[in-house]
């Protein structure tokens, strides 16, 4: 099992271990997580399951497609360095505490 | 059908005919209230329908609706000739992104995108406060007015065209003929060529879109179609065909659906009178509130797409040959997902509804759509603490798209 941190917005955590291969916006929407919404179910089409990575995950994800990098510019929230898709953050062990902040607002 | 399309129609084996249901999917009362029928088929795996002398499959489960839009190499998007679904086939041959799988879906989806995000999205709300503070004024001295036609069609009409599209009022009725003439496309039969409206407003649209290309390309603005044609740009030079296939799409696929959608909602509130007053006490439960009513009425009750592959779905067969229809409608009705489906709660907050897709061609336009339902809705609900069917006997007579609910006409009451 995998360890994923969630910070929310009312300033509180939530641990969750989950199995490798789900990306962290299932992990989130299956527990019923506030604040990471998904409407397009995963596919990157829709920019509101927006997260902010901790520091040293950041580095161990693969890099944006084309496709996310143009969604991330068009994220309710701000679009910083460690903005990412929680839909394209495919769980393995590498990725074991990770970290995410979830941002103060998916949509207007 | 000529020969050769015959010789490459696969052959269907003989279906379990238990399976095979006897129902019109585009009948008025499906179209009017389909929920005896989605409550009997929500929980059930996929069944039959014949239409046109061909077997075609329904699917229904939420979970089995996720997978048949997901699974786009069995399930394809892409149109297959001589397969029966010309009588679905609006766009004329054009290379438009619903009917296309990945890898080029991928292309096209991102040169649409960027008019999409939510913060492009939020740029229009400007726009839409106006013009729904607009309507309103004008309900509140009509008093009694029709919904459809004096105010969601030509709301949502002025906001495409006006506010996301920017073109001048004078060229709008090149769009609104397109508009009409797709809906003729429902009576051809297949293999007749299109009807002479319908390749009369296409040729007119075209043509226009020439026009606008060479305009902002000479002055571009930061609006969504300079957007568009700047991203195309960036790839190499867009044609007239894309920009016109992108914008017929996204203004087709907007005008109806979110102007049938308020017209369902406001419907729906009228018809549960403690869910309206629940609504006007506690503005809060908006967003819920408007959750439920896209999930209760979903414009669509189907969409469909072709089998390319034979697979099994709840234990039931699917042929490479058929016709499948996707029912967003029916998936909304899934009691393991939504308990207690047919019970109208706009507290429900339902997550994960259908009725904008799922996957790969998931509604470009979902959030548009839904800023404008929660905008208008919002604002007609407060402004009129008296909102009623001005006759609440009439019978609302639904029209649109075979697989959509359109409602025609919808007389409210203000005063």
């Amino acid at each position: 099992m995998i360890r994923v941190i969630y910070r929310l917005q009312d300033g509180t955590s939530c641990a969750i271990d989950a199995k490798a291969g789900q990306s962290i916006m299932q992990v989130a929407v299956e527990r019923g997580l506030e604040g990471i919404i998904g409407r397009c179910g995963g596919f990157g089409q829709c920019g509101t399951c927006h997260v902010y990575v901790g520091e040293p995950w950041l580095n161990r994800l693969r890099p944006p497609s084309p496709e996310e990098s143009a969604m991330l510019e068009g994220v309710a929230a701000e679009r910083r360095p460690n903005s990412r898709l929680a839909c394209q953050i495919e769980l393995s062990d590498t990725l074991d505490g990770l970290i995410v902040t979830v941002p103060e607002r998916q949509e207007f | 059908m000529t020969a050769q399309a015959a010789s490459i129609l696969p052959v269907i084996p003989p279906l379990d005919p238990s399976r095979i249901i006897d129902v019109d999917i585009y009948g008025q009362d499906i179209k009017a209230d389909p929920s005896p029928w989605f409550l009997q088929w929500a929980d059930k795996p996929p069944f039959y329908v014949m239409i046109n002398g061909r077997p075609n499959a329904v699917i229904c489960r939420h979970e089995q609706v996720k997978w048949a839009f997901a699974d786009y190499e069995t399930i394809s998007a892409v149109p297959q000739p001589g397969w029966g679904a010309e009588y679905l086939d609006y766009f004329n041959g054009l290379p438009i992104v619903v009917e296309v799988d990945p890898p080029e879906h991928t292309r096209l989806r991102r040169l649409m995108q960027p008019a999409f995000t939510p913060r492009s999205v939020a740029q229009l709300q400007s726009g839409i406060d106006a013009l729904a503070d607009d309507f309103i004024e004008t309900a509140a001295n009509l008093r009694e007015f029709d919904m459809m036609t004096e105010f969601a069609q030509p709301l949502v009409y002025q906001l495409l065209l006006g506010k996301a599209f920017g073109f001048p009022q004078q060229d709008w009725t090149i769009f609104a003929n397109l508009s009409h003439a797709l809906e003729l496309v429902a009576t051809v039969p297949p293999g007749a060529p299109k009807p002479r409206p319908y390749m009369d407003a296409f040729n007119a649209g075209m043509k226009y879109c020439e026009l606008v290309i060479e305009k902002r390309r000479r002055a571009p603005q930061d609006d969504l179609i300079s957007h568009i044609i700047a991203e195309h740009d960036e790839g190499g030079t867009i044609t007239t065909e894309e920009l016109f296939t992108t914008l017929i799409q996204l203004f087709t696929a907007g005008l109806g659906t979110v102007a049938g959608t308020l017209g369902l909602s406001i419907l729906r509130l009228c018809r549960h009178p403690d869910q309206l007053k629940l609504l006007q006490d506690e503005p809060s439960l908006l967003n819920s509130a408007i959750e439920e009513c896209l999930r209760i009425d979903s414009i669509g009750n189907f969409r469909h797409r072709y089998v390319v592959k034979d697979c099994v779905v709840g234990g039931v067969p699917l042929y490479r040959g058929m016709i499948v229809h996707i029912s967003m409608g029916a998936s909304n009705y899934d009691p393991e997902v939504y308990p207690d489906p047919n019970r109208f709660d706009i507290r429900r907050n339902p997550r994960d509804i259908s009725t904008f897709g799922h996957a790969t061609h998931f509604c470009i336009g979902n959030a548009f759509a839904r800023s404008v339902l929660r905008t208008v809705i919002g604002k007609m609900v407060r402004r009129f603490p008296k909102i009623r069917l001005a006759d609440p006997s009439a019978k609302i007579v639904y029209g649109g798209m075979p697989t959509e609910r359109m409602p025609l006409h919808i007389r409210l009451r203000v005063d």
